[in-house]
């Protein structure tokens, strides 16, 4: 197991260098740079002076050889500082984080813990009133894109309670209830795509092995439908639903992005997209290595699980 | 110069609600021609200044959160910016002239200042003025950050606006001089215009973070600046100015989409900010928000591009029959929902300078006929292919871009709009690749700026019009303007100068929309800005405040 794990984070290395690659080279091909930003777009100021500072800020180098000064620069610890502000990117990324870590966790977490007990109900019993009326739940669920429910949500508490979450992050360790106040919403709208997706994918897996074989032999020993149920069916379905959780919180670190954006929240996904807006390179590779890093360890964790969850599979 | 101060006395007053109604309207009308009233601020929304707003000479309380659709880049006090750095620093810095609400020149950080017949200026300081870190403002801080200001350093890009100070010289502790290579009536007003010459304390740049740092004199000190996110300020205490500020703490924060400042202003998480003509009509009808609307220095134009060889609107009677075609009330009513007003180059609402709405209508009068007949002229009769490249957001460039592709094939003109994101659209324009091009301008602290473009041999007429558009008349009007010091005798000589732009449809300038801003009503005294900054917030008020 540990050797299969190692294996795995040294394959990290070429994934984060081809996609740093691509991100570098992607960025680049975007029209402006953050000199149009700093100096404004009006006219006003001199092109020669605007040359100079690229050439100071190293933007008219080839870009190979900007590549390689950032990944010197990176694997010497340092990823760079904000062209804008100067701030470094790892002071910026950190004060996002927990941000997005908590938006992921608690969408999550709601999501979850609605979508399985749905899920199993509705396999269970199956085409009934409660059965139907979950699948099309799920359908609209699933149909309903995270920020327009966002946008929904905050039109909504605002016309009729006069009430929006705040708009300055409230850190949870400051004041719990003031920081679960303001992100209740967002993550149920983080949530509920996710819920649509993981209660479906629970009713159909439970359904397939309720239909197995082991589970008609458990029935005809007589065991109580209970046991069978959580001990035999429900561990066994889960294995490609918390593939899918997996994928979801990998996801979530990243897409909450327009969830932030509305919510006015400056998680990782928020401060990416300013970052992209602003032609902020440092940022904009910083927070996309962090989340391909995030990306590829969750898919790590998930398959891991596998193996926990079904003695069948070998890793490595 | 008394005068002017007692303008500006006026001015704050008003905002602070010292004013009965009467008093109001008697003051006012001792203004020069009624200068301080107008704008965005109706005769009622003021007496609902003077009925709530707190009493006289009280210390500033409440707290007000701003909304600002995009994050400050940084808080770099010198160089060229962009319009949301500038929204993002206003507050600290003062200026040595400043303008009021209509744009007339006020005394900031001089009390009045003087020219010589070599072009010089002369500038007397306010006395007793401290910066937020305590220390006195005095003639070595303003030579600094003049200096700053002309050959800023990096990551700051020296403006062209500048470029005729050849240094500043102390006289006393509180006189400078600034020295200019030859006469520039614009100074004054680049300086009101406040962006590019804040004053911050001598050695600014070395003892602070000039990038995240900011300490001037303005109403607000900064106590927090997080990137992309908000920009926390309190009142400054030592503020020059009497009875500013008047709310003790300010947060711009920034909410890149409408619908969430919407929601922010409806459960009042925000105070104000700027809404689209379509979205603020979703706020009518809620009594706790108020809604102000009023102009805003962003020409609409179509450009064409005439550096190119050969191409038919080389032809000045072809770019005239365009003129004669387009109807500027139909996109006035149809992109704006009559929300909007015609404009010339310098648009409605810059000070006297721009053309009368009867002129404009002179000017732009349609006739299809006439049309025709120049394009027989021009021997274009059979008309051409052009493309018409129009910014695709805001929608409303794109839209008059379509009104007027549709009125120019009356002409047999088939112009094709292609809408392009701002960054493409910008780095075509700035470089010349376009033929037609649906934009708009923005705000110049001198009528010069509006049009510059048109004289022959500047920056940009060079991308733009190369030889294909050179009018002697205006090149000449146009310099003997800039080597006036009466800034009563350049009106006249910079409305003749849009009448020509007009006549030879050089450009075509269409119409000039309003801006929205909607506000919480517990916010007293806020008003909309022609400049596109938030200069009522410095003297604003909060109704609700202990």
């Amino acid at each position: 197991m540990s050797k299969y794990i190692a294996q795995r984070i040294a394959l990290l290395i070429p994934t984060l260098i081809g996609m740093s690659l691509l991100i570098f080279a992607m960025l680049r091909l975007l029209p402006g740079d953050v000199v149009d930003i700093i100096a404004g777009t009006d006219g006003t100021a001199s092109s020669a002076a605007k040359e100079k500072l690229r050439e100071s800020m190293g933007l008219n180098d080839p870009v190979p050889v900007q590549y390689v000064k950032w990944l010197g620069n990176l694997l010497t610890g340092d990823p760079g500082k904000s062209m804008r502000s100067g701030e470094p990117v790892g002071e910026i990324l950190m004060r996002a984080l927990p941000i997005t870590i908590e938006l992921a966790i608690l969408g999550l977490v709601f999501s979850t813990i609605v979508a399985i007990p749905l899920g199993v109900i509705s396999a269970v019993k199956r085409d009934t009133v409660f059965d139907f009326a979950s699948r099309v739940g799920g359908l609209v669920g699933l149909s309903l894109p995270n920020f327009w429910v966002a946008t929904l949500m905050l039109l909504f508490t605002s016309k009729v309670f006069g009430w929006t979450p705040s708009i300055r992050f409230i850190p949870f360790t400051k004041d719990p209830i003031g920081n679960l106040e303001q992100m209740i919403l967002p993550s149920i709208a983080l949530a509920i795509p996710l819920m649509a997706i993981t209660m479906r994918m629970t009713r159909t897996t439970m359904l397939e092995v309720l239909g197995q074989d082991y589970v008609r032999t458990a029935n005809a020993k007589g065991l109580a439908p209970q046991p069978i149920l959580y001990r035999h069916a429900l561990k066994n379905a889960l294995i490609p639903v918390i593939t899918v959780i997996g994928f979801q919180l990998g996801g979530l670190m990243g897409s909450a992005a327009v969830v932030e954006v509305v919510f006015g929240l400056n998680g990782v996904g928020n401060t990416l997209l300013q970052a992209i807006f602003n032609r902020d390179y440092p940022l904009v590779q910083a927070a996309t290595l962090y989340l391909a890093v995030v990306f590829v360890m969750i898919n790590l964790v998930v398959d891991v699980l596998y193996a926990w969850l079904d003695p069948r599979i070998k890793l490595g | 110069m008394d005068e002017r101060d007692n303008d500006l006395r006026f001015l704050i007053d008003l905002a602070r609600g010292r004013f009965s109604r009467r008093d109001m309207l008697k003051g006012s009308g001792a203004l020069a021609a009624g200068a301080a009233i107008g704008g965005g601020l109706t005769i009622k929304q003021l007496a609902n200044v003077s009925a709530q707003s707190p009493e006289a000479g009280a210390e500033p309380t409440g707290e007000v959160v701003w909304a600002l659709d995009a994050p400050p880049p940084n808080l770099l006090p010198f160089g060229a910016i962009s319009l949301a750095h500038w929204q993002g620093r206003e507050f600290f810095y003062d200026t040595l002239v400043m303008w009021d609400q209509d744009l007339n020149q006020i005394p900031g950080l001089a009390e009045s200042w003087e020219t010589d017949e070599a072009g010089n200026y002369t500038f007397h300081l306010r006395q007793g003025v401290k910066f937020h870190n305590g220390n006195e403002m005095t003639a070595k801080d303003v030579k600094y950050s003049m200096d700053m200001a002309v050959a800023p350093p990096e990551p700051g890009v020296a403006v062209s606006y500048l470029a005729n100070i050849t240094g500043t010289e102390i006289v006393d502790d509180y006189t400078v001089t600034v020295n200019m290579s030859k006469i520039d009536p614009t100074l004054p007003g680049t300086m009101a215009w406040g962006g590019y010459t804040p004053i911050v304390p001598e050695n600014f740049y070395d003892t602070n973070n000039p990038l995240s740092e900011a300490v001037g004199t303005g109403p607000m000190k900064l106590v927090e600046y997080v990137q992309d996110d908000a920009i926390v300020m309190e009142a400054n205490p030592d503020f020059w100015g009497e009875g500013i500020p008047c709310i003790q703490k300010l947060t711009l924060k920034t909410l890149t989409e409408e619908q969430t400042r919407v929601a922010a202003l409806r459960s009042g998480e925000v105070d104000g900010g700027t809404f689209s003509a379509d979205v603020v009509v979703t706020l009518e009808g809620d009594d706790s928000i108020t809604i102000l609307e009023g102009l805003v220095s962003t020409p609409n134009v179509i450009q064409f591009q005439t550096a190119e060889a050969d191409v038919p609107w080389r032809d000045t009677r072809v770019r005239q029959a365009v003129n004669k075609v387009v109807d500027r009330e139909l996109i006035k009513a149809n992109v704006f929902g009559g929300k909007a007003d015609v404009t010339g180059a310098i648009p409605p609402g810059y000070g006297d300078y721009p053309l009368s709405p009867e002129k404009l209508a002179e000017l732009y009068a349609n006739d299809v006929e006439a049309a025709k007949q120049l394009m027989i002229d021009a021997g274009y009769e059979d008309g051409f292919e052009v493309e018409l490249q129009a910014i695709a957001s805001p929608r409303s460039y794109t839209q008059n871009a379509e009104i007027v592709s549709e009125a120019v094939k009356q002409l047999n003109i088939d112009a094709k709009v292609t809408p392009l994101e701002i960054g493409t659209f910008a780095d075509n324009i700035g470089s010349g690749a376009y033929q037609w091009g649906a934009t708009g301008r923005g705000m110049r602290g001198d009528p010069s700026g509006y049009v510059i473009d048109f004289r022959q041999g500047t920056t940009q007429n060079v991308t733009w019009f190369g030889d294909g558009y050179n009018n002697e008349e205006f090149n000449e009007l146009y310099d003997q303007a800039l080597a006036e010091t009466d800034q009563a005798a350049r009106v006249p000589m910079y409305q003749r100068l849009q009448e020509i732009i007009a006549e030879d449809a050089a450009h075509l300038y269409l119409v000039q929309p309003y801006k929205f801003q909607a506000v919480n009503s517990r916010l007293t005294g806020m008003y909309v800005f022609f400049g596109n900054t938030n200069p009522g917030l410095r003297t604003a008020c909060v109704s609700d405040a202990e």
